[in-house]
């Protein structure tokens, strides 16, 4: 049968084809082979060797064939390339632990791998010359033939374990989750647009694997990366149906939050195909695959933008003051933002039906914490405005910046001093609101200037524009008090001191049309005297009280002299100073 | 009763002057009734009629060019309402009726209405800054200020034997008696033109102690010498020259005199200027008011003949009133040091900041403002100049 290995064994073949001996002297071959008897051993054996972190890199090797002994015995025999002593003796091991036994050889022939009786392992004492059976398993006892059944697929025996739920279940897990690693998250489809919008304005960036259009896959589900903070404030996604937190074990495998599977699915992640996501889910839904698109960021995905009211006006032409000697000042106007998400946007697949739209508007609501950061006066008010800036200290005058629009002037800083036109306050950094109107959704101020604006150093002028066009098609009056989003870009290189600016608008102003601008005086006042009566002043004549020169009163109450002339019945109570509306000459 | 007293006061007198409406001049209110509108003060403040009489106040200073900071209330600003009182007063004295009541009963009127004015020019001394706050001095100046702009329509027309003049007609009685006679003449008064005669000939004192109550109005519209003589003008601009060193009202009043015309306001400025410099050289409490006006008289040279880039440069419009005033400024540019710059606020109006220019056209300036006068009288003001400017440095 076998005949162990003696330590320095040199100069002699051995008998079984295909085995040497390593550095230590101990007997290994191409491949090795664990013949197990039943499916829950070979089951066992991958829940062992996959939480042995050494063993694997060996699993892409693996593969596992149902055999049949020439007296009709099953057997299930597991091959892994693996010419290593210490590998072996591991896999050894295991092979022990699981009632199994671990050989080496190549291609037909194994032997017994090393044990108590042969440390250095064995040889056989003569080779089966027989054509009968794929493979020959030379251990002490006997000689066995075994005929191949059928290849087991491993991961198909993976995917067929039932999870094991864990101890306080979801709740728990995301209490004890790491928040530096993520979380997957399975979403139904109908539930996407609303949750990529319940995440965009809690500013939770998220990763979105969209499907590949052109191949066909399971479209009720959509996978989410979502960053693990998420475990500590799921908050109302908890109640969601049809959602499921999976905690991703490799980068095609996950495990439903809650919930572990028998077996280590990273050790086990190479056995899986490249092209598919295997979410290992509870009951029933059990396994779920899905193709293994790559994550494509939300801000990619939600559109704020696309609520936005067109802009109305002509394309921003120009930034510098107007030129004097021309009649027409040339105004700035709305500025069309290039689409940053340009590229982004190209890769995207063309069924854009998932996409989630966030509708962005602005509301009348009070903003009294809000001061005002910036005023549009209107070209009508200008010669005003030019009064009072002249009546504005230097130091106050040179801090305000001004560009030309075309509904006016849009001064920028302290203009808490200027009563015209209309105010306007920072909602975040360089986005202007008007005053008594806020963006809803309401959104953190660095979203919002993500959200809007396309560069850094530009000022977003918002204004509120036609009522929601929903409205308008169905014929119906709107309920909702919110209003499209009128904006205007302005580069930051278009502000310029606004008292040069204004000078600029006054020079080009023709002489007739800057007469027009000044504000017209009211009419004088015009003194009448209506009626005292026929018989005044001997009624109701003045009613002295200061018979004598007195001493100048007091300051802040002057109190009149005690003594008067008049009786008290005659006091001027009881006479109106004042005539009638009606009196008449 | 205070309250329907006030009331009244506010919708027929108040609210009109501000608004330009008709204003009615009735029974004068005379110090008791001063005292029963003040007392409604207070309770009037919530009233819609007092806030559009503060609106009123905004508006009349904007539209004047004046950017206000909040004013104050009537409660809060008493004398305001004391000045009102007294200049309706005043105005009733102008009516035809006041002539019905006995010497003594006018006399009387006038005394109230100079107690109620002194009144409520104590009341903007004695604030608690020591000095008044621009806001009441504002207030005060949006309700006093029409005064100057109230006007009055009379119809003179022929009776049988004589010929009568109806004064203080409304605008549709006025046109009603104009359409029954064709022969009728429309006259427009401005009413303030007739107050210094009022009671004959006190009515002056009356309404210096009027605008005592808001010294920018007393400024604000310059009396020709036929309504005030250069004495009384010299001590209205020495009593109201500490306003020249508020930078927010002394730009409000440059702008006021530039809008006017540097001429006109010349004409009426020359004479008392003159006046109070021959007083602040003998008397050394009257040269920092002396000083102050010099710098702003220089001031509005600089603003409507050098600063401004208008070329040719614009017309003196000389007259005899008001040639001193322009010789003023070669004296002026005579004692300054050679190459001064220019006033900082000047530098920064200037869209050029070019200084050497700047002072190249004040140059060209002083020489046209040495021409206005002959040598002597060129001569006698240099010595004027540079007793109450020498002095003052001792």
């Amino acid at each position: 049968m076998l005949e162990p290995v003696a330590a320095g064994r040199s100069g002699r073949a051995f008998v079984v084809p295909g085995l040497t001996q390593d550095a230590r002297g101990i007997v290994i071959g191409h491949e090795a082979a664990i013949v197990l008897h039943s499916l829950d051993q070979l089951l066992s054996l991958l829940r062992i060797a996959s939480g042995e972190t050494a063993l694997g890199e060996l699993f892409p090797s693996l593969r596992a064939e149902e055999l049949r002994s020439s007296i009709g015995g099953q057997a299930y025999a597991v091959f892994v390339r693996l010419a290593d002593s210490r590998g072996l003796d591991r896999f050894a091991r295991s092979a022990a632990f699981c009632g199994g036994q671990l050989l080496v050889g190549s291609g037909r022939h194994f032997v017994r791998y090393r044990d108590a009786q042969a440390p250095y392992g064995y040889d056989a004492q003569a080779i089966h010359a027989g054509s009968d059976g794929e493979y020959v398993f030379y251990t002490p006892l006997a000689t066995q033939l075994y005929r191949r059944v059928a290849e087991l697929v491993l991961s198909r025996l993976i995917c067929q374990q039932r999870l094991l739920p864990a101890i306080g279940g979801l709740k728990a897990a995301l209490h004890s989750h790491d928040v530096r690693e993520p979380l997957w998250l399975l979403v139904p489809s109908p539930l996407l647009p609303r949750l990529l919008r319940y995440l965009w304005l809690r500013q939770i960036e998220v990763g979105v694997a969209l499907p590949d259009p052109t191949q066909s896959a399971d479209a009720r589900y959509t996978l989410l990366q979502v960053p693990g903070s998420l475990a500590r404030a799921a908050g109302a996604l908890l109640g969601l149906p049809g959602l499921h937190f999976l905690l991703p074990q490799s980068e095609r495998s996950a495990v439903e939050l809650g919930h572990s599977h028998p077996l280590n699915l990273q050790s086990l992640s190479p056995l899986f195909s490249d092209g598919q996501r295997h979410l290992f889910l509870a009951e029933p839904l059990g396994l779920l695959s899905l193709p293994a698109s790559p994550f494509v960021a939300s801000r990619f995905i939600v559109q704020p933008s696309e609520a936005l009211g067109e802009p109305t006006g002509e394309p921003f032409r120009n930034m510098e003051p107007t030129a004097p000697g021309k009649n027409e000042p040339r105004p700035l106007s709305h500025h069309v933002a290039p689409d940053r998400h340009a590229p982004a946007a190209s890769s995207l697949p063309k069924d854009l039906s998932q996409l989630a739209r966030v509708e962005l508007g602005l509301v009348r609501q009070r903003t009294f914490d809000c001061s005002p950061a910036a005023a549009l006066v209107p070209w009508s008010q200008l010669a005003q405005l030019s009064r009072l800036a002249y009546r504005l200290p230097p130091s106050a005058l040179a801090s305000l910046r001004a560009v030309a629009l075309d509904g006016g002037l849009l001064i920028l800083g302290d203009v808490s001093h200027l009563p015209l036109g209309e105010l306007f306050y920072e909602a975040a950094r360089k986005i202007l609101v008007p005053l008594g109107h806020c963006v809803l959704p309401r959104l953190p101020p660095s979203a919002l200037r993500r959200a809007l604006s396309s560069s850094e150093d530009s000022w977003l002028l918002l204004q509120p524009g036609a009522p929601a066009a929903s409205d308008h098609a169905a014929g119906l009056p709107s309920l909702d008090a919110r209003r499209a989003i009128a904006r205007i870009e302005l580069p930051a290189d278009a502000l310029v001191e606004l008292s040069s600016l204004i000078v600029a608008r006054l020079h080009a102003l023709p002489l007739a049309e800057l007469q027009a601008l000044s504000v017209a005086e009211p009419a004088p006042p015009q003194a009448i005297y209506p009626s005292l009566g026929w018989l005044w002043p001997l009624v109701g004549g003045p009613l002295l009280s200061l018979r004598e020169p007195v001493a100048l009163p007091a300051a802040t109450s002057p109190t009149a002299p005690a003594t008067s002339g008049r009786e008290p019945g005659r006091g001027s109570s009881s006479r109106s100073p004042l005539p009638d509306d009606d009196a008449s000459l | 009763m205070s309250y329907t007293l006030a009331a009244s006061f506010l919708r027929d007198f108040v609210r009109p002057l501000l608004r330009g409406a008709d204003v009615a001049i009735a029974r004068p209110l005379g110090w008791q009734g001063t005292q029963h509108v003040l007392q409604a003060a207070p309770s009037l403040v919530e009233d819609p009629l007092a806030q559009d009489v503060a609106k009123a106040c905004v508006q009349r200073l904007l539209a004047q060019g004046i950017l206000p900071p909040p004013l104050p209330s009537l409660a809060d600003d008493a004398g305001a309402l004391s000045a009102l009182a007294a200049l309706h007063d005043l105005l009733f004295l102008a009516r035809p009726e006041a002539q019905r009541l006995s010497s003594a009963t006018r006399d009387g009127v006038l005394r109230e209405v100079i107690v109620c004015a002194e009144a409520a020019a104590l009341s903007l001394a004695w604030s608690t800054e020591g000095q008044a706050e621009d806001a009441t001095i504002l207030h005060r100046h949006a309700l006093i200020e029409p005064l100057f702009r109230l006007t009055r329509l009379d119809l003179r027309r022929k009776t049988l034997f004589d010929e009568t003049v109806q004064r203080g007609l409304t605008r549709k009685k006025l046109a009603s008696a104009a359409a029954a006679n064709q022969d009728a003449l429309t006259l427009s008064v401005l009413c303030w033109t007739e107050l210094p005669g009022v009671v004959d000939g006190q009515g002056a004192a009356a309404l210096q102690a009027l605008l005592a109550c808001s010294p920018l109005t007393a400024l604000w519209s310059p009396r020709p010498r036929e309504a005030i003589s250069h004495e009384a003008h010299a001590q209205l601009l020495a009593q109201q020259a500490p306003l020249l060193l508020r930078p927010g009202l002394a730009r409000g009043l440059s702008h006021r005199y530039l809008s006017l015309g540097v001429p006109a306001v010349a004409a009426a400025l020359s004479g008392p200027l003159v006046v109070l410099l021959q007083q602040a050289a003998d008397d050394a409490a009257l040269r920092p008011a002396a000083i102050g006006w010099l710098g702003f008289l220089s001031q509005l040279h600089w603003l409507a003949y050098i600063a401004l880039p208008l070329l040719p440069p614009p017309r003196l419009d000389l007259s005899e009133d008001s040639a001193p005033w322009f010789a003023l400024f070669y004296c002026l540019s005579q004692l300054a040091p050679a190459g001064r710059p220019a006033p900082a606020v000047i530098a920064q109006a200037d869209p050029a900041r070019d200084e050497r220019a700047l002072y190249e056209r004040a140059q060209a300036h002083a020489q046209r403002c040495r021409s206005v006068l002959p040598a002597e009288q060129l001569a006698s003001l240099h010595r004027l100049l540079t007793r109450a400017l020498a002095t003052s440095a001792q």
